[in-house]
């Protein structure tokens, strides 16, 4: 019954995988298949699908949303959740895009903009770690403050012309330019999600993201400060948020109130999908870019197949009932 | 000790608030002929432009301008600005309804108050009969896209063509489509508007829903490009979608490739047919709508013209050519350019309204 | 009893050849067992031995793979909770398993609420019965009050209560006095005594061995799945029975180094509290020197937790003074404790200690990532390492390092935190009910480990309500009864009885 300490016992295959692999339940893996069998069969069924350039577009579809996913899922983690995001997105690319109307230099512009969302995440995870109530109600009252902020900060007249940052993620640098000829956006996104997969894993914050996240209590008893772990996380959203909404705003060479709605649901969404859980203290980075590459999937072969974009939200919905019942099944 | 405190604090406060509101609702200084009060339903630009358009023609005609706010476009709040407008005097009501369904509501508060209502968009022919509605201002939808199609059937090139509309559910995304089929010549289920169908050398094979934003524009035209890769020709429903379908498409580096047609004229929809990337759009100033409105209203009450009437809006299909005469969004900023909007004769109401 | 046909009587419950598997692990091998109406059957063996699982498949949770179930001659048939509860089968788990924004008496009657007209919640005769339930067993409950608000004595005893109103036949409790001190124990075992009385079997599932003995008229020891024995405790005795669960003879259990102790053994005084007060405690002095092991116990309620809390930086509204090391000592938060030395190891260890989903070397190395960091970031390869020197030491059995910490046995997750409290590199150590709900090797592993971490210099301080277990390895017990210090002994002198009795209040020392 009970022998050594470190009895490494073969999985069902008989062979013996790397620790680090063992815990990874192959199950959580099914979007990719759900991913694979849908490119299949459109591929069959449409011409123009299974090109570069389509895919590329995907790719560009959900960069953005790709970048805040990997915020959300740290805060997922961590068992709490923003759900400011989508006008805190257009608070940065408005502070941005203000400033690059009075042509202030660019870089004064960019760190404006990223500023303010991070500005944003703080006072979130200020709230968030003093009071007692959920992220949700917090968030939520955050997410109607800044929709009036950057109402009135606007007037209703969007900013149209983002200059620079157009000409960085407006997909019109020559091609082949930076690599492999794909859209300038994929380099935030790339960064993004190599930082929240070494954020997760090696720094001591990330650590205790997953310890408040999987039981707060024994967190705190173990020594750790939630209350400052909380606004380092919620801070830290908001950077990601700010980047994000600059990278989407270069792209539509827009800023306003307008720019990112919903964003906040569908981030929560691709990192259920992806296996983080609702509750805390489960879920990683590249899983949940499996969510976001799913969403991105589903939403193109749509187009393809011809249906309505309602089919693209009875479709989406359905993903996500799919995603939670498997995460509970993990349990 | 703290309590005390506390009750300072609150009496305080409310002294503050009293002393705030009672200022604004201290008379002012010159006579004025009566408050016009104005709904505005929800922060989007369209909505603004006509504020201000009112706005400058009710400072013009001596008239005090109030108004009142719906940003989240909720029903309720409609009808409460509506019933705090009549409790607060206002001599008459315009602006817009958040919906056909909410307007009933509104109307009837109004018109039992014995409060003049002029409202842009949202006609229909049962109010006409009620005695404070002055009338409607709207675009004929359908008559709208008509126009705009026609030109594309003499000038567009021949090939595959995609629509992309704004919001489907309120009738005008549907009317343009419509409009815009018919005037192209198409045959068939026009009023359903869609692919594919055969018009002439023109063939409608896509069509997305940008939601009247300019973000869901970019991933529409992002979306029909990657399936119609030799597209030749794209209608885009408003401005702020087509700018954004043409941000994709100049990232997709197609944007020589298709001719574009748009609708509105706005300040950022301007500059893309002057530069030549929109070839042509139908326009329509709702800041024009706006102050046509309060003119209306003014001459309403002062016994001039009679109500209960449905105008149509002044539209003009814009091209490069003519760019510079139509009726700019923006041209309340230019006090000059008001003058001469003021000056313009009254519109004249359609006969028959159906 | 009841009487088949051919008059011969049969028992209440008969288990046939019960087998059951789960992935991974053959739960039960073909496990036979009865019990009669009116017999309290006790059932021990390590954890993981099996002892759940049947009880599982008694009370209708799992359905056995093979074999079958009868009650009173009758095959169980479907195996649903609600279906066992419908025949009479009971079972209070060692958590008690209530609705906690509902009130006392909304539970007992959970689904036979009396209505009026069959309609409208009778709320007043809920409670009449729910009282008159409470008082015919002698608990002292309020039928109103909401069950959030109760503690988990009297949680237990609702879903005692809540088990009897469907008058069961069979009732299972399972580690019962996990959670009840000595007072309200021995309640429980005069309740058990008149169910007997009545005529309803009782399924007695614990560790507590001297327990077994006093009340169970039979006994079923279980071992990796396997029946080993099922007989009558008469003629058996403690020792022979834990050789039964281990398959071994069991070395001397405790063995407390013979260093002479007495109230103070020489060593510099680690930890000191002066009259210290709080709403429960009232001027308690106590000193632990280095290398010593000192118990407070007490009933629930006494001050044993309040103290725990003090002492951790959890509770500021104290008077008096706390000397940690001669220097004062007032913490705001654990993380302060912590870096003063000082650890503390909660009683509820999976609410409170662990984090569930995290491995072994992530709960361990959790009280201090910078000793696993390297240039800001954390090192997995010092992670295991760290981790592994203290699975080493303590003799924590998982699978392997990476497991999370929530697929390990109570006694392993005990050592678990023990773990912590080593990589916390504390030098005084508050302990918590260190060994409830673990069985009885797992104990012995704790009562060793607790001695050794003492002997290296380590000042403990252990609070418990099992005055048995305590006197097996600490050093000195300290008594508390309402907040007071009502004795001190040194375990090696008293007795159970002596150390109970100042705990419950017969006699006693009076507060000086």
């Amino acid at each position: 019954m009970s022998t050594g300490t470190h009895t490494e016992t073969p999985g069902p295959t008989g062979v013996r995988l790397p620790a680090r692999f063992r815990n990874v339940d192959p199950f959580s893996l099914w979007p990719i298949a759900v991913m694979v069998a849908i490119i299949v069969v459109t591929a069959l069924r449409s011409s123009h699908y299974f090109t570069v350039f389509n895919f590329e577009n995907i790719l560009s579809q959900v960069a953005p949303l790709g970048i805040v996913t990997m915020g959300q899922a740290v805060l997922l983690i961590s068992a709490g959740l923003d759900l400011s995001v989508g006008y805190n997105m257009a608070f940065a690319s408005i502070c941005t895009g203000l400033l690059i109307e009075h042509g202030q230099p660019l870089w004064l512009c960019i760190a404006a903009g990223v500023g303010g969302a991070t500005l944003v995440g703080f006072v979130n995870g200020v709230i968030v770690a003093q009071n007692r109530a959920h992220p949700f109600i917090i968030t939520l009252g955050t997410s109607i403050l800044l929709f009036g902020l950057d109402t009135q900060l606007t007037g209703g007249a969007p900013v149209d012309d983002m200059k620079g940052l157009y000409t960085a993620f407006g997909g019109n640098l020559p091609r082949g330019f930076p690599f492999f000829g794909l859209p300038s956006l994929t380099i935030p996104l790339v960064i993004v999600v190599l930082f929240a997969f070494a954020f997760l894993r090696w720094t001591p914050l990330g650590r205790r993201a997953y310890a408040i996240g999987g039981n707060e209590e024994a967190a705190y008893l173990s020594g750790i400060s939630v209350k400052r772990t909380k606004i380092y996380l919620y801070t830290l959203m908001g950077l990601v948020v700010g980047v994000a909404g600059l990278v989407l705003a270069g792209q539509i060479n827009q800023a306003s109130f307008n720019l990112a709605q919903n964003f906040e649901l569908q981030s929560i969404a691709c990192a259920v999908i992806g296996g983080t859980a609702l509750f805390g203290g489960r879920g990683g980075a590249l899983r949940s870019l499996q969510g976001v590459a799913l969403w991105g999937v589903v939403q193109n072969a749509i187009v393809f197949a011809g249906l309505s974009s309602n089919y693209q939200q009875m479709a989406l919905g359905a993903i996500i009932v799919v995603a939670v019942m498997v995460t509970r099944a993990q349990r | 000790m703290s309590r005390m405190i506390r009750v300072v604090v609150v009496v305080a406060l409310v002294a503050a608030v009293s002393a705030i509101t009672g200022v604004s609702k201290a008379p002012s200084q010159t006579k004025s002929k009566g408050t016009i009060a104005f709904l505005l339903s929800g922060p989007d630009l369209y909505y603004q432009y006509g504020l201000k358009g009112a706005q400058a023609s009710a400072k013009k005609l001596g008239y005090d301008f109030k108004v009142y706010s719906n940003p989240n476009i909720s029903p309720s709040v409609e009808l409460a600005n509506v019933k705090n407008a009549i409790a607060q005097g206002a001599k008459a009501i315009t602006g817009y309804s958040v919906g056909l369904s909410t307007e009933d509501a509104s109307i009837n508060a109004a018109d039992n108050a014995g409060v003049p209502i002029f409202l842009i968009y949202g006609y229909n022919k049962k109010y006409l009969n009620k005695k404070n509605v002055v009338g409607f201002m709207q675009v004929d939808v359908v008559k709208y896209g008509l126009e705009l199609g026609k030109y594309v059937k003499t000038h567009g090139p021949a090939g595959k063509f995609a629509i992309i509309t704004g919001q489907l559910g309120r009738g005008d995304a549907e009317g343009y489509r419509q409009g815009f089929l018919q005037g192209l010549g198409c045959k068939g289920n026009l009023a359903k508007g869609e692919p594919p169908l055969t018009c002439g050398k023109f063939q409608y094979v896509a069509t997305e829903t940008g939601h009247w934003l300019r973000p869901d524009g970019y991933k529409a035209a992002q979306n029909i490009i990657a399936k119609v890769p030799d597209l030749k020709m794209l209608f885009g429903e408003n401005d702020d979608m087509t700018v954004g379908a043409h941000t994709a498409l100049v990232a997709a580096h197609k944007d020589k490739q298709v001719y574009v047609v748009s609708m509105n004229g706005a300040p950022y929809g301007i500059p893309g047919i002057k530069a030549g990337w929109i070839k042509a759009e139908n326009t329509d100033s709702p800041a024009f709508e706006g102050l046509m409105a309060v003119r209306l209203l003014d001459a309403f009450l002062n016994g001039k013209i009679k109500g209960q009437k449905l105008y149509l809006s002044h539209t003009v299909v814009a091209t490069k050519a003519n760019v510079n005469d139509i009726v700019p969004w923006d041209f309340f900023k230019n006090p000059a350019m008001v003058t001469k909007y003021m000056k313009m004769p009254l519109l004249k109401p359609v006969a028959n309204p159906q | 009893m009841t009487e088949n046909r051919t008059g011969t009587v049969r028992p209440l419950l008969e288990a046939e050849r019960i087998d059951k598997s789960f992935p991974g692990v053959h739960a039960l091998r073909e496990v036979s067992m009865n019990l009669a109406s009116g017999e309290v059957h006790a059932l021990v063996g390590q954890n993981g031995a099996g002892k759940s699982t049947l009880v599982k498949c008694i009370s209708g949770v799992h359905a056995p793979d093979s074999g079958r179930i009868l009650l009173e001659g009758e095959e169980i048939g479907t195996y649903t909770p609600k279906h066992a509860y419908d025949l009479g089968i009971a079972v209070v788990h060692q958590r008690a398993q209530l609705l906690p924004w509902l009130s006392v008496a909304e539970n007992v009657l959970l689904g036979q609420m009396p209505a009026r007209k069959g309609v409208a919640i009778d709320r007043g005769r809920a409670n009449e019965l729910t009282a008159a339930l409470l008082a015919r067993f002698k608990l002292d409950i309020d039928p109103e009050a909401p069950v959030a608000r109760l503690g988990t004595p009297e949680r237990q005893q609702v879903a005692i209560a809540k088990a009897l109103f469907r008058k069961a036949k069979l009732l299972i409790l399972d580690e019962p006095t996990a959670a009840l001190d000595a007072e309200r124990s021995e309640r429980l075992f005069a309740l058990i005594e008149d169910l007997r009385r009545e005529g309803v079997g009782v399924l007695y599932v614990s560790h507590h061995l001297e327990e077994v003995f006093r009340l169970a008229d039979s006994i079923t020891v279980l071992r990796d799945g396997l029946l080993v024995a099922t007989q009558s405790t008469e003629g058996l005795d403690q020792n022979e029975v834990v050789t039964l669960m281990a398959g071994r003879r069991l070395e001397a259990v405790g063995g407390r180094n013979d260093s002479g102790v007495s109230a103070g053994n020489g060593k510099p005084e680690a930890l000191v509290l002066e009259h210290v007060t709080t709403d429960v405690l009232h001027d308690v002095d106590l000193t632990v020197h280095e290398g010593e092991v000192v118990a407070i116990t007490g009933v629930i309620g006494a001050g044993g937790h309040d103290i725990a809390r003090i002492l951790y930086g959890l509770d500021r509204s104290y008077t008096g003074r706390v000397l940690l090391g001669g220097s004062p000592y007032e913490p705001n938060t654990p993380r302060q404790s912590i870096k003063r030395g000082l650890f503390m190891v909660p009683e509820d260890a999976t609410r409170d200690g662990l984090v569930p989903w995290l491995s072994v070397a992530g709960n361990i190395t959790l009280v201090d990532l910078r000793t696993i960091s390297r240039l800001g970031l954390l090192s997995l390869r010092r992670e295991e390492a760290v981790a592994r020197r203290f699975v080493d030491r303590l003799r924590i059995t998982a699978r392997s390092i990476a497991t999370p910490v929530r697929n390990l046995s109570g006694g392993n997750q005990q050592k678990v935190l023990l773990a912590k409290a080593l990589a916390a590199e504390a030098q005084v150590l508050v302990l918590e009910e260190p060994t409830q709900g673990v069985d009885v090797h797992a104990k012995a592993e704790i009562h060793l480990i607790v001695r050794e971490l003492a002997g290296e210099g380590r000042a403990v301080l252990v609070i418990s309500t099992d005055i048995r277990d305590l006197l097996l390895f600490v050093d000195r017990v300290v008594a508390l009864r309402g907040g007071r210090v009502a004795g001190e002994f040194v375990a090696r002198e008293t007795t159970y009885a002596e150390v109970l009795d100042l705990t419950v209040g017969a006699r006693g020392v009076q507060a000086s």
